[in-house]
């Protein structure tokens, strides 16, 4: 039976809205909005999940403690890079240091996303090629990711939210490294020793997600992609 | 490399003249909708396929998202930069049966570095992994509705395992464009072209030479012996020739307008080999 002009259009409207929902969140990633993230684009519920490689940050408290040490990290960086570059950084305020140094680019390719018969809520997969800067205990250094976002979505008040997030990444490997080899680590600077004793909380769900590829790799499928569904229940969930 | 040998530049294809795309104004409400769902639905199915690559889908892909009606398996086509498998047969056995047989080597070489480990179809890809993302697109629905022509830009990377048990990892950036039709209430891939721009090792240096003799680069040879030879797109020195070009407007898909063998110019003009 053809859907109808009304369906087929509030069906695309809320495409377009969960892709850019997904856009807007990486790329508040990539300004280091790490802080605000999860009340501007995360649902309300306590169900929601984090996961990532390592494991699962599972609820809110969880997903909430993970930016919030992300959001940590990344002022001791900046306040390491201004003293490491009086020149160019001394001036600037707490407010103004924040975010610089790290870089996240992970512009979202190839989605494929279906929405509930239902409407409350849809899943959707893109591929990630990533292109990145940390400022670890060796200092700035580049990195290159290739990976997955899954994501399952839920309505709101009207609007999309992110509800469960799976980052997995296969290759997080030095620029300019051959990434079938082991990466070849960047020495230490005194500069940046403090970075050695940070560290983010591990999931609360630890697990191994999704091994990195090594050439010792079993071959490894991606996540399932999604599929047409009517309600939430009848599918299954990126989340735990 | 002396005088003699440098290559001669590619001849450039103006094939795109550029016309601002006029949404097209005489579609009512119903119609609009269902024009810019069907561009969502060639999108999407593009996008499948890049999960079906990186799943080692082959066949599946070809049975799912590539056209299943005869009239139109037979004058499928895959081009690359070398030339064109043209049919479903010629297709598959370059895309699926050559690409299996590469990868039952490497399992069987990877089993021997990892006793123990099964032997079976299931494991094919071991050391392995290749994504093709699909970026940048243009779609365009032919005026008749029947068809449907798209642009891609792909920064991919395919990593293969190799007999001594490392790998070998290379961007590839293709440009990807498609001729889609519609069969069964959905849209079909009927002619592909991955048209490479670069392939490079990972970590290699950027100042490295990199010039590779005609019948030397890797990914010609795994190519293979195509249905028609022809050096459709010559990207030494990234030269653009600007094949395949963006899609444009247009009423009705023939041969000599498709991404097919038959729609590039050289093909026309009658240089095949």
């Amino acid at each position: 039976m053809m859907e109808s002009t009304q369906m087929l259009t509030k069906r695309f409207e809320d495409l377009r809205e969960i892709k850019n929902l997904l856009g807007k969140y990486v790329s508040s990633l990539l300004l280091k909005r790490e802080g605000y993230v999860l009340a501007d684009f995360w649902s309300n519920r306590e169900d929601v999940c984090l996961g990532l490689n390592s494991g699962y940050y599972k609820g809110r408290e969880a997903v909430d403690g993970y930016f919030q040490a992300v959001g940590r990290k990344t002022e001791l960086q900046g306040k390491l890079l201004q003293k490491a570059f009086p020149k160019q950084l001394g001036e600037l305020t707490e407010k103004e240091l924040y975010g610089v140094g790290p870089f996240e680019a992970k512009p979202l390719t190839s989605p494929v996303v279906r929405i509930a018969g239902d409407g409350e809520s849809a899943k959707g997969m893109w591929m990630v090629q990533g292109s990145n800067t940390d400022v670890r205990a060796c200092g700035p250094v580049t990195y290159w990711t290739w990976g997955v976002y899954c994501v399952d979505f839920i309505k709101e008040d009207g609007q999309w939210k992110l509800w469960h997030v799976l980052y997995l990444e296969d290759i997080n490997h030095a620029s300019g490294q051959d990434w079938t080899k082991p990466e070849i680590p960047y020495p230490d600077l005194p500069e940046f020793e403090p970075l050695k004793e940070f560290s983010i909380p591990e999931p609360n769900v630890k697990q191994t997600v999704r091994e990195y590829y090594t050439p010792d790799r079993p071959f490894t499928s991606l996540p399932p992609l999604p599929v047409q569904y009517e309600a939430f229940a009848d599918t299954f969930s990126y989340g735990i | 490399m002396n005088g003699k040998d440098i290559k001669k530049a590619p001849q450039f294809f103006a094939l795109n003249n550029p016309v601002k795309y006029k949404m097209p104004v005489h579609l009512n409400d119903d119609e609009m909708i269902r024009h810019v769902w069907d561009i969502e639905q060639v999108r999407e199915l593009m996008n499948i396929r890049s999960y079906f690559i990186a799943n080692e889908m082959r066949l599946q892909e070809l049975e799912q998202l590539w056209v299943q009606e005869p009239e139109h398996k037979m004058s499928a086509s895959f081009g690359a930069n070398w030339g064109f498998f043209v049919g479903m047969d010629a297709i598959k056995s370059f895309y699926v049966d050559a690409h299996n047989a590469k990868r039952q080597k490497q399992l069987d070489a990877y089993c021997e570095k990892h006793p123990g480990f099964e032997n079976k179809p299931e494991n094919k890809g071991a050391g392995c992994i290749n994504m093709h993302p699909m970026s940048t697109s243009i779609v365009r629905i032919a005026g008749d509705g029947k068809t449907a022509k798209g642009i891609w830009y792909c920064i991919g990377q395919d990593t293969e395992y190799n007999e001594d048990g490392g790998a070998a990892a290379l961007w590839m950036n293709d440009k990807v464009c498609a001729d889609f039709v519609r069969e069964g209430g959905g849209w079909k891939l009927w002619h592909l072209v991955i048209s490479n721009d670069m392939n490079y090792g990972a970590g290699k240096a950027y100042d490295a030479p990199t010039y590779m003799e005609p019948g030397t680069d890797p990914a010609e040879i795994a190519f293979g012996k195509p249905t028609i030879p022809m050096l459709a797109h010559d990207s030494t020195y990234n030269w653009s020739d600007n094949w395949p070009p963006m899609p444009e407007p247009y009423e009705t898909l023939m041969p000599q307008n498709s991404y097919g063998p038959e729609g590039h110019p050289k093909y026309q003009g009658g240089e095949k080999a």
